[in-house]
């Protein structure tokens, strides 16, 4: 193997999901001894690619060289033994175990018998940890690690293989700024010895600060490629958001009286963050994965770890209990998991539209049937549900119509909410309904009584929606943007910088 | 209820030949598919009537609704329970200690039927009450919590008397074998139990939020619904069913054995609700279904005591009964895609599409959406 010849080649590699193409003729490849940056924002195709990579999916076409053996598709099992490696963020541990269980774990040694070799393990344990010069022992449990260092096991356990290529999964993204360069110095370390790294990330500084070579994703394209250092920081940025989409919606010239006001809210992952709602506004959380989006709208809803500050709606003024009492006060939380924390998935349309309205629409402790065929009916056509049918499970609809039934919960006519609280509202929603969720966002702010709060990790969803956004980096808001100085640009050099 | 029709699930079959094929044998052996338990009723009515001439009488049907009776006021109450993602392993001891306080309070303390039936009442509720706030607000398993307290509130009733308690007199004893209009009393409180189990599920919002809180706590949670407080409260009622039970079966055996009364108790009515279409790990099932399972295990024990077979057959069939239950829900449950989940592991929530049909709805007082999970898992697959 020369020097000149890539460990890692991907020629043309497609994938699609049903009617969406996730990869299009996706080439890239990664020489010995270098960082290889890739970035893209959520959706852009990179979980694709590692997916295919890893054994996840089967592309549908191209093929996939490491070293010098081609393959069309992989499974996990050959991937590996391929030689790739791949540390999710997730990081693939047990955090009961300890480190040197963790790093052999699947090949485990043995004594002459059926034993395990515990001492031997660890011994070879912290030597394959010694060239990180690890502030820890192989025989600690996982679980008491901080996360950095739980990384440092993820990384020498996948060595152990001693494999051609290193993928990263946005290792960065659970650590301060400190860990996070202390990681970089590890890479660079790695790279020394001859190892290819994909390194994926949503941060321009690292990049600059590591890579070697940069490569931008976006709607499943390479979009631009090329030398770090050839490269100036605009194309990148230009790259990630793309040409300008069509005229955002129609946004509100003015807007109407404060609904509510978040204080110094803070909780272990967040803030403080300080921010104001007003009647009749779209505002948007420009935020990526880990940022601390999530964590704030449950706080602000009561669901979840605010430890100090205030929420003020009207009358109410402190930290909601629960949400129950925030559902009260005239908010609604949209949670991002649907399937998970908003849908009753097997139950039907009006089940899922009505769960928080049967007590209102009750009679003397009795449902009123009539009222809750009503009630869904309205607001199924005032929203366009389809197929609105409201005795059809809510699973077999459309993520884009579950999500309009998630609306109807907290639009229908019995519920008072001024304050909607999306959190990444069309996460997994193709392009067409995206723009009528849009639409109706507008729509429920343009009565100027209600307030839209909007978390996305997508700068062009929230310049089509928000009339303004707060840019949130490690919990905190970093910049507040609003009227023309709100672009895809101006969001991603605010987060990524 | 104006809104079955809406809620009886499209079939797999296409619209146009639905009303011709409902006609034929095909629509028949449908039928039958998912309708396994009503059929399994009426095959085993028919298989005992040509076996016994004693099964088709009168004083047989009223033994028949005896027996069941206190199993259905107790199911009534443990599927509300299970349907909201917990369940009550506790309800045996719980029956025996309710029959033992009636009893003593009414021989040794002569208190009238009344007090006594009232304490009883109120002793089972206690014990609900700690299960409930055990399991819900401090979040502990409730298969290991009621457990504990079916081997806990045993003992303690041997503690308060390990000898028989008998000798009630009438007053008391007419709850067990009085009769109302010709009806046996534990019937006629069967019934109204059920009645209102039906009413609370299928048409007040308690009974949505019930389902809500078995299918997906979190969603529930986050709509505003009290998901610790309704489970605490099925839990107070299910020892208050429990006792009561205790109470009816003393009344009519005029005995209330410390040791014996209500041993195994629980798993029949694990078995009848399960049986009955109910799934264990929450949020599906309905009414209907409960009462065939009762009526079922019950003209099942009937049946075998007038063929003669011995206890211990008997107890193999109650046993095997209980497994068969649990491979149904299992496959109803895969049926409808509800994988996952339960009270293992209450954030995993089934999210997989799947053909099979929707058994929620209002479906708490429709018959045939009682047992449609199952027909779905037979022709599904």
């Amino acid at each position: 193997m020369t020097a000149s010849q890539p460990r890692l080649t991907v020629r043309s590699l497609r994938k699609s999901f049903g009617a969406s193409r996730a990869l299009s003729d996706v080439s890239l490849d990664i020489m010995p001894g270098e960082i290889h940056a890739l970035l893209g924002h959520n959706g852009a195709g990179k979980s694709t690619l590692i997916g295919c990579l890893g054994g996840a999916y089967a592309p549908d076409h191209g093929e996939i060289v490491v070293d010098d053996k081609r393959s069309a598709r992989l499974t996990p099992v050959e991937a590996i033994k391929s030689g790739i490696a791949i540390i999710y963020q997730s990081l693939g541990l047990v955090p009961s175990l300890s480190v040197a269980d963790n790093i052999f774990l699947g090949r485990e040694l043995r004594t002459k018998g059926p034993f395990l070799s515990k001492r031997r393990q660890r011994k070879l344990a912290n030597d394959a940890l010694s060239r990180f010069q690890p502030s820890f022992d192989a025989s600690v449990k996982v679980e008491t690690l901080p996360v950095a260092e739980q990384q440092v096991v993820a990384i020498t356990k996948a060595m152990q293989r001693t494999p051609s290529v290193l993928i990263l999964d946005e290792p960065t993204a659970a650590l301060s700024e400190t860990e996070a360069r202390a990681l970089g110095t590890r890479l660079r370390e790695l790279r020394s010895q001859g190892l290819a790294i994909l390194y994926v990330t949503h941060l321009l500084k690292e990049v600059y600060e590591i890579a070697d070579r940069v490569t931008v994703l976006r709607d499943g394209k390479v979009v631009l490629s090329g030398q770090v250092a050839s490269t100036p920081k605009e194309r990148v940025v230009e790259a990630i958001a793309g040409r300008k989409g069509e005229a955002p919606a129609a946004k509100a010239a003015s807007h109407g009286a404060r609904l509510v006001g978040v204080h110094e809210l803070a909780g272990p992952r967040f803030g403080p963050v300080t921010f104001d709602l007003h009647a009749g506004e779209v505002v948007g959380i420009y935020g990526l994965l880990g940022s601390g989006r999530t964590e704030i709208l449950e706080a602000i809803f009561g669901r979840g770890s605010a430890t100090t500050g205030s929420v003020s709606t009207g009358k109410h003024l402190g930290v909601f209990k629960d949400p129950a009492r925030a559902i009260r006060h005239g908010l609604a939380l949209v949670p991002a998991e649907r399937m998970k924390q908003g849908l009753l998935p097997p139950m039907s349309n009006r089940d899922n539209a009505l769960l928080a309205s049967f007590d209102r629409l009750s009679t003397f402790g009795f449902r009123s049937l009539a009222g809750e065929r009503d009630t869904y009916r309205d607001i199924a056509t005032s929203l366009g549900i389809k197929p609105g049918d409201p005795a059809i499970p809510v699973r077999s609809l459309s993520g884009g119509n579950q999500q309009k039934v998630m609306l109807a919960r907290w639009l229908n006519r019995t519920q008072h909410a001024h304050t909607l609280l999306l959190d990444e509202p069309t996460q997994g929603i193709d392009v067409g309904v995206r723009r009528e969720l849009y639409a109706l966002l507008r729509r429920v702010v343009a009565e100027q009584t209600r307030t839209v709060l909007v978390t996305s990790s997508d700068p062009e969803e929230i310049c089509a929606v928000a009339d303004r956004a707060l840019v949130l980096v490690r919990g905190r808001i970093v910049r507040e943007l609003s009227g023309p100085d709100l672009t895809e640009e101006s969001l991603i050099s605010a987060a990524h910088l | 209820m104006n809104d079955a029709a809406e809620t009886t699930p499209p079939r797999r079959m296409q619209g146009a030949d639905r009303r011709g094929a409902a006609l034929s044998i095909h629509g028949v052996s449908r039928f039958a598919a998912q309708n396994v338990l009503l059929v399994g009723l009426i095959g085993l009515s028919i298989f005992f009537g040509f076996k016994s001439p004693q099964f088709w009488t009168l004083t047989n049907i009223r033994s028949i609704g005896l027996t069941s009776a206190v199993l259905a006021i107790v199911a009534v109450a443990e599927a509300l329970l299970i349907l909201s993602g917990y369940v009550d392993l506790s309800i045996g001891s719980v029956l025996g200690l309710g029959g033992v306080v009636a009893g003593l309070l009414t021989v040794n303390h002569h208190a009238a039927p009344v007090i006594a039936v009232g304490v009883a009442l109120l002793v089972g509720a206690g014990i609900g009450a700690v299960n409930g706030w055990l399991c819900t607000y401090l979040g502990l398993s409730p298969l290991l919590v009621t457990l504990g307290a079916l081997t806990a509130v045993r003992g303690a009733t041997l503690l308060v008397t390990s000898l028989p308690v008998f000798g009630f007199g009438t007053a008391f004893d007419s709850l067990g074998v009085g009769t109302i209009a010709g009806i046996p009393v534990p019937v006629v409180i069967a019934a109204a139990i059920f009645a209102i189990g039906a009413l609370y599920l299928g048409l007040t919002p308690g009974g949505r939020h019930v389902y809500a809180i078995g299918v997906n706590p979190e969603a529930a949670y986050l709509s505003g619904i009290q998901i610790k407080r309704l489970p605490f409260t099925l839990f107070v009622l299910c020892g208050a069913a429990a006792a009561l039970g205790g109470v009816l079966f003393a009344a009519r055996l005029d005995s209330a054995p410390p040791g014996t009364l209500g041993v195994g108790f629980e798993l029949s009515v694990l078995t009848a609700v399960l049986l009955g279409g109910v799934a264990f790990e929450g949020g599906r099932g309905n009414m209907i279904g409960v009462l065939l399972g009762v009526l079922f295990l019950g003209v099942l024990q009937n049946g075998l005591t007038l063929l003669n077979v011995t206890d211990f057959w008997q107890q193999v069939a109650n046993g095997v009964a209980l497994v068969v239950a649990a491979g149904l829900s299992v496959l109803s449950t895969r049926a409808s895609g509800a994988l996952g989940g339960g009270r293992k592991n209450r954030t995993e929530v089934g999210s997989t599409p799947s053909l099979a049909d929707n058994t929620f709805g209002s479906g708490a007082m429709d018959p045939a959406s009682s047992v449609t999970t199952v027909g779905g898992a037979t022709t599904n697959g």
